[in-house]
């Protein structure tokens, strides 16, 4: 028997500067599911997650355990964004830091999260102080804080050398194992998109493919998704590139 | 000997009741302006709270035009200036810096205008142009007292929810934050201080009050509660001593105030090992 999706998205259009970012977009996500979204560039994968969290005026239907997604829901949802600039010079610890994203202040629960993401001998220096890779695993320890049952996560290993990467997968795959936590993910890996998705979401605007990562995901896929977009930009742009990123 | 200089010094000046106004107004308002310094900083909104406080001219000119009490009129006409500005940005495309550079001189330009309408010399608008904290009435501490401990009182049990709003919006709105809201409250509340800092300091230099101690809180601190701690120290700090050395030296206290300020920034920029590349 199939479960009850947790997220569903019916219909979902979002227009962004009088364009069309994403166009009659519909699928359904299970608990438990680790799903990939890729696409080429200004495919609307980010835009997806945020209209998801609500963060860009869009029409259609997105729900949350069959419920329109409120406040109080968004706490079930982690998110992590695309990196983002601020100031390096705040004297933020990270402590500090994930202290200010929970609600009841639990000391063991930062310090687990912390030590997860080998962070503990950090605790107390200055965000502005870590490098690009630790700064993303501590924004992915703050999507953890209170536990929620969705992660979003905006091609969050950017920047993350390659062993990192592998630790973050590992921590998310153990997370999915054990307490059923739903992840949906934008990469530009498609390695890690075999590897580590059961299901997968192919946005070029519209939703292009969409099932079981390893029915769905084919070179003739691939192929379709970034190389047309590619070539079309070409055309449009009316200039001649000779590598693409599929 | 020195202490007791000092003590003969601090029961003299306590004994004038227009000293004891601007000792209490001073102290709350650097610990007022020091706290939501903090916010300002983080949120990156100097430039708001520099030009709120030029735009203010045009309350106080209201104000000096009706015969009204021109920190009554500054203070409501700041809180509708803030709401538009807040609406601006939230409802509009235009960048920050263009709606408060456009919104901040205009807001001057109309005090002036107003000003002009005027005949004749005007020591109210010298007053809020450069500060006077020694001219605070009884009825003026008491709004000011009233007002502050309201806004401290919110800043203290909301502090989670203006941080995490102050360092992301999108990621604050993202975990359910009411952003809107606390936004709005957060641009009138920033306001409304500065017009109150304005007795103080004046229009020309009340960002200090805002900027300066946080900046040494910036340097001394290496986690958010000292940078709260160390930013209303020195606060109080330059209110404090620039009161001292303007009373005995007879100097003007607001530039007094920045100054003394501006001697313990750079002091602690050199105290401070990694404050200097």
């Amino acid at each position: 028997m199939a479960s009850k999706p947790i997220l569903q998205v019916k219909n979902l259009n979002v227009q962004l500067g009088g364009h069309d970012v994403l166009r009659d977009i519909n699928f359904t996500i299970e608990p438990g599911d680790i799903a990939a979204v890729i696409g080429p560039n200004g495919s609307g994968k980010s835009t997806l997650l945020r209209a998801i969290l609500g963060l860009v005026p869009h029409q259609g239907d997105i729900t949350y355990a069959g419920k329109p997604i409120t406040p109080r829901q968004l706490q079930k949802i982690g998110y992590v964004p695309q990196y983002f600039e601020f100031d390096r010079t705040l004297p933020i610890a990270l402590w500090d830091f994930m202290r200010l994203w929970q609600k009841k202040y639990d000391r063991k629960k930062i310090g687990k999260l912390l030590d997860h993401f080998n962070l503990i001998p950090k605790a107390n220096i200055k965000i502005g102080n870590l490098s690009g890779g630790q700064l993303q695993r501590l924004f992915i320890a703050r999507a953890l804080l209170n536990d929620p049952k969705v992660l979003l996560l905006d091609e969050a290993t950017a920047g993350v050398d390659v062993a990192g990467e592998e630790d973050i997968h590992e921590i998310i795959g153990h997370l999915n194992d054990v307490h059923k936590l739903t992840v949906i993910f934008i990469s530009h890996e498609i390695g890690a998109v075999y590897d580590y998705s059961t299901k997968v979401l192919c946005l070029s605007n519209k939703l292009v493919c969409f099932g079981a990562t390893h029915q769905v995901l084919n070179k003739q896929v691939l192929a379709d998704l970034f190389l047309d977009t590619h070539l079309a930009a070409v055309k449009h742009g009316g200039k001649k590139h000779k590598h693409h990123h599929a | 000997m020195a202490a007791k200089n000092t003590n003969t010094i601090m029961l003299e000046i306590l004994q004038f009741p227009f000293m004891q106004r601007a000792l209490i107004s001073g102290t709350v308002l650097a610990l007022l302006l020091a706290v939501l310094g903090v916010f300002v900083v983080i949120k990156k909104m100097s430039f708001y709270s520099e030009g709120i406080a030029h735009a203010s001219l045009a309350g106080v000119a209201i104000g000096v035009l009706l015969s009204w009490n021109p920190l009554v009129t500054a203070l409501i006409f700041t809180a509708g200036l803030a709401t538009l500005m807040w609406f601006i940005q939230k409802k509009t495309t235009i960048s920050a810096d263009s709606s408060i550079g456009i919104l901040f001189t205009s807001g001057m330009a109309l005090g002036i205008l107003l000003m002009s309408l005027q005949r004749g010399y005007q020591p109210e608008l010298i007053s809020f142009l450069f500060g006077n904290i020694l001219s605070i009435t009884n009825a003026e501490l008491i709004l000011i007292v009233v007002l502050s401990v309201v806004f401290l009182i919110f800043l203290v049990r909301q502090f989670k929810q203006l941080v995490i709003i102050a360092f992301n919006t999108e990621l604050a709105e993202a975990s359910g934050a009411r952003v809107a809201l606390y936004e709005w409250l957060f641009y009138v509340m920033a306001g409304v201080a500065v017009v109150l800092g304005i007795k103080v300091l004046g229009i020309v230099l009340v960002t200090a009050l805002l900027v300066i101690p946080v900046a040494i809180g910036k340097i001394v601190a290496d986690n958010l509660i000292w940078f709260v701690i160390a930013s209303v120290i020195a606060a109080e700090v330059m209110v404090w001593l620039g009161l001292l050395v303007s009373y005995y030296a007879d100097l003007p206290s607001g530039a007094t105030i920045v100054l003394v300020g501006t001697v313990i920034f750079i002091l602690s920029m050199f105290l401070k090992d990694n404050a200097i590349k």
